[in-house]
């Protein structure tokens, strides 16, 4: 089982030996693109399907009938289903923001800063990804009622950083773990004060492991249910809440299509930020 | 103080918004239940008993469906033992299939980087259970999967609804979560030193085994739990793409919540299955703390790994 | 005349506050703990601009929605739930977040009223009440009737692909002889009660049984038929899903489902088996909190309309307890000639039974026996 790995220093082995060619590598790179591709494959038929049964004139996904629009016409004339997917979209980008800030921090300091309650501290942030949705939700739900704060969209936006959070500091504690920091010292050698140093020098080096990250936290706002049922308030109820909600009494192609639809407004929102941040750099 | 200003906000959503609550859960797991199922005084084990009560010393091997040997027997142990299984069974595999795809991304020219991360990441934009249902569509008896063997010429198989069909939907919803952190630790990975192990004699597995190994793993540990974790805990790909035949640990807890309420017992079966967890996890943490780092190894020179179980 | 109550626990929100808290806006009390806030029902007839209804998915036709909005211009909002529980969890653990409406089941309505969940409905101003059938009325969760009216009714029966069977199916006891050339060609409803009372009633025992020797000998019975068929549970649009699809040829089924079914795939054949069946009922009715109990109430009265009835019941696929308009012909030829839709009640008898939640200690081994099949 490769799930527990313990690391535990020892004396070296290795003898000079003569140098092996590796023929391996070209197999090796063989079979890298092949499982690569098929993985994606793997990845993509199933929302190929999703989209092609957007367009199924038959109402059950069970059997495919003819080509037709309605249920894109249904979802624009269903105020409902447009309100939840808008919620949808406003909380995840909200939470993924607040918890990539948090997160990012929260990584930065547990890395680079020894302190008496960081071994507890360390073992504590591994809780929030253990506990099950359902009794985060159930907790959150009554802490709320407790406190007295209505819920809506800012009970939900909490929520969500709450849960994403983790995600977003195990990710970059590991991007960190690596992190250069003679880079940093050189830049303020050479007189950069410490925001300017963050701006320039550490930022850009941390950027693909925050992109991972609020990649990760958008992904998980966006699609999460069991939470956002608990704390959801009257009109303020995220898509999979919409949607789970219609199960019991027979769900449309009109999921499908809303679906489709948010895929697209999603990664319009990822490439606008994309560019935005391209040109920035130029 | 700089520190208490970069761990002041996380440390306290982490606390306000979920530590507390998961007190107030615990707290419930040691009430009673009231009429309509809500917790109520006063304090109790008996939920606790509730789920030990039948465990019992019970010998049995059953060729059934693979060699099974059991010990105990009890309806919630077996319940547990399963789903740990489980979850650790898919965790596998997804680490199988995650490694060489987050490798592959990791190599890239970096200007197509992020474009693969987007493309792992976009399927999973699409609203949960829509995407299970056309996994399942993929699994059907009408579905492209047997269409493409008939045309082909070979039987049909019988895949939807059975403990192959979850362990598809588990591991292809856990993917990213592997993925992400794999790819992290990758790209960031001088690869000059495989070059340098090379160089002193070592193959390609000693020096994977010995060199990258140590130097990603904090990248597999953040996989390897991020995957673990919600596999034990999704219930509902579970029952689509199982048909309800198979019971896991995370569906009982719902249902304590939902079709039959018992919230007290509900929090003491969550209560529970986060100490398992814990537990299982809890072996990776004294390396963590360590951080080895790439330039410590090289002043040091000498690293060891070893797989346990 | 008015039977306006001012109970002490829970009249709540005032119109506007319940307003603000729909746009997220102030933090609002979410469980009211006895004050007397004046609120809009004091006013006699002024109605509310909004009514929020927390209903089921699908359990309204947008038209209908419409057509009221046109004639009291009063916009109704509904918020979906899929569970009865789901809906009972959110309002017992934070209050009721500001929803004017609710539609719970039949066992529901018993628990709410037990819970002091519900307010009183004000009789006087539902004059359609009387094209409601006496059968829908006075049952058991409500047996003054008070506190709610009822919505739509269905049974659970038996849906099976004529052209899959070697055999027709004609009651559950011969299921439970599925041969082994089916094995795993059967589904049944992944729900605790509705499962386990094929069990009872196959045994001979009510649905509602409360004897733990009864409750295991049908725990025992379908552990036994889960080796035999292996069968599925899933919840019943998917069950419909599997049947059309072929991935099950006969199934344990909710009639809206089944006739969803027969839509897609006419060799479908769906009956209410004379041994086996549960009957449900969903009913309006008002929670406690509620911003406006007059317009809840103005709403209900429409929508007992006889014509207004019809247009939902024909959109949904359900059975409408409203006798007139079953009577002045509006119902769609489709579901009223559908003896599954209308069930002939009277000769079905003793099949038909409500089944009844609400006992924790009987739940409690309900759920557990539930658990062990599914384990099994």
């Amino acid at each position: 089982m490769a799930s527990d790995v313990i690391l535990i220093g020892e004396r070296s082995e290795i003898k000079p030996r003569p140098r092996k060619e590796s023929r391996g590598i070209g197999l090796g790179r063989f079979a890298l693109v092949t499982i690569t591709f098929f993985t994606f494959a793997f990845l993509y038929v199933p929302i190929a399907i999703l989209i092609a049964f957007s367009f199924n004139s038959a109402r059950t996904g069970a059997t495919w009938q003819s080509f037709s629009l309605q249920w894109y016409e249904r979802v624009f004339s269903n105020a409902r289903i447009l309100e939840a997917a808008a919620n949808s979209l406003i909380v995840a980008t909200l939470a993924t923001i607040g918890s990539v800030i948090i997160g990012t921090l929260m990584a930065m300091a547990m890395e680079r800063y020894q302190f008496r309650a960081k071994l507890a501290w360390d073992a504590l942030l591994y809780l929030p990804v253990i506990v099950p949705e359902i009794v985060m939700g159930i907790s959150l739900l009554i802490f709320f009622a407790a406190i007295n704060l209505s819920r809506g969209i800012v009970t939900l936006v909490i929520s969500h950083i709450a849960f994403c959070m983790p995600f977003v500091y195990l990710t970059m504690r590991a991007r960190l773990a690596d992190f250069d920091k003679s880079l940093e010292e050189a830049a303020q050698d050479l007189g950069a004060d410490e925001w300017t140093t963050f701006r320039r020098i550490t930022l850009p080096l941390l950027m693909p492991g925050i992109i991972s990250s609020a990649l990760l936290a958008f992904t998980l706002s966006l699609d999460d249910f069991v939470i956002s049922f608990f704390v959801t308030g009257v009109g303020s109820q995220t898509l999979p809440v919409y949607i789970w909600g219609q199960i019991r009494r027979g769900i449309t192609p009109e999921i499908n299509a809303i679906s489709t639809l948010m895929l697209l407004l999603s990664i319009a929102l990822v490439i606008i930020t994309q560019l935005i941040q391209r040109r920035q750099r130029a | 103080m700089r520190l208490a200003g970069l761990m002041a906000p996380g440390a306290f959503w982490l606390f306000v918004f979920f530590f507390v609550p998961l007190l107030i859960m615990a707290g419930i797991s040691f009430l009673s239940r009231d009429r309509l199922g809500f917790p109520t005084p006063p304090l109790t084990l008996q939920n606790y008993w509730e789920i030990v009560r039948d465990i019992r010393f019970a010998p049995s091997i059953s060729l059934a469906g693979g060699l099974t040997i059991r010990l105990f027997e009890g309806l919630y142990l077996e319940l547990f033992w399963r789903s740990i299984w489980l979850s650790l069974l898919s965790t596998l595999i997804t680490l199988f299939i995650a490694f060489p795809v987050a490798l592959f991304m990791a190599r890239l020219p970096s200007r197509y980087r992020n474009l693969a991360l987007f493309l792992v990441m976009i399927p999973f934009w699409t609203n949960f259970l829509v995407r299970t249902y056309a996994l399942q569509f993929m699994l059907r008896g009408n579905g492209p999967i047997n269409t493409l063997l008939s045309a082909l010429g070979l039987e049909p198989i019988d895949l939807l609804f059975t403990p192959a069909a979850i362990m598809l939907g588990l591991v292809y919803g856990n993917l990213p979560f592997m993925i992400l952190p794999l790819y992290t630790s990758l790209e960031k990975f001088d690869w000059t030193m495989i070059e340098a192990a090379n160089d002193l004699g070592a193959d390609m597995l000693r020096a994977f085994q010995r060199v990258m190994l140590p130097l990603i793993s904090p990248g597999l540990l953040a996989g390897s739990i991020l995957t673990f974790v919600p596999a034990i805990g999704s219930y509902i790909t579970v029952e689509l793409m199982g048909g309800g035949r198979t019971n896991l640990i995370g569906y009982a807890i719902a249902q304590q919540f939902s079709a039959s309420v018992n919230w007290p017992f509900g929090s003491a079966m969550s209560l529970l299955m986060m100490i398992i967890v814990t537990f299982r996890c809890g072996a990776l943490l004294p390396q963590r703390s360590r951080g080895i780092s790439q330039r410590s190894l090289r002043r040091r020179g000498r690293t060891w790994l070893r797989m346990s179980s | 005349m008015n039977r306006r109550s001012f109970l002490r626990l829970g009249l709540g929100l005032t119109g506007s506050t319940a307003l603000l808290a729909a746009c997220g806006g102030a933090p609002a009390s979410p469980q009211p703990q006895g004050e007397q806030t004046p609120t809009t029902n004091t006013a006699p007839e002024s109605l509310a601009k909004e009514l929020t209804w927390y209903n089921w998915g699908n359990y309204i036709a947008d038209s209908v929605l419409e057509k009221f909005k046109a004639e009291f211009g009063v916009t109704v909002k509904v918020d979906v739930y899929g569970s009865n529980e789901e809906m009972e969890a959110k309002f017992k653990a934070g209050g009721n977040p500001g929803y004017g409406l609710i539609t719970p089941s039949d066992y529901m309505v018993s628990k709410m009223i037990a819970a002091d969940l519900l307010e009183k409905i004000n009789f006087d101003r539902i004059s359609n009440f009387k094209h409601i059938d006496d059968s829908h009325k006075r049952l058991y969760f409500d047996p003054t009737n008070e506190y709610s009216v009822a919505y739509n009714w269905g049974c659970t029966g038996f849906a099976y692909d004529k052209t899959k069977l070697p055999e027709p199916i004609t009651n559950w006891k011969q299921v439970t002889n599925w041969p082994e050339a089916l094995r795993g060609k059967l589904g049944m409803l992944d729900d605790v009660r509705e499962l386990l009372a094929v069990g009872l009633r196959v045994l001979g025992y009510s649905g509602n049984a409360t004897d733990p020797a009864e409750i295991n000998a049908a725990r025992d019975l379908l552990i036994n038929l889960k080796r035999q068929a292996n069968y599925t549970l899933t919840d019943s649009p998917s069950a419909a899903t599997n049947i059309v699809a072929g991935d099950v040829f006969a199934t344990q089924i909710y009639t809206n489902d089944a006739v969803n079914a027969r839509r897609e795939n006419p060799n479908v054949v769906y009956f209410i088996p004379g041994d086996v069946s549960t009957i449900w009922q969903d009913n309006l009715c008002v929670p406690k909190g509620a911003p406006s109990r007059y317009t809840a109430e103005v709403f209900i009265d429409f929508l007992c309309r006889p014509e207004i009835a019809a247009e939902n019941a024909n959109e949904i696929g359900l059975g409408t307890p409203n006798v007139t308009a079953l009577k002045q012909g509006l119902i769609a030829p489709e579901l009223a000639e559908d003896k599954a839709v209308y069930p002939d009640v009277a000769a079905l008898g003793n099949a038909l039974e409500f089944l009844k939640k609400g006992d924790p200690q009987v739940d409690e081994l309900y759920q557990r026996a539930f658990d062990e099949i599914k384990t099994a």
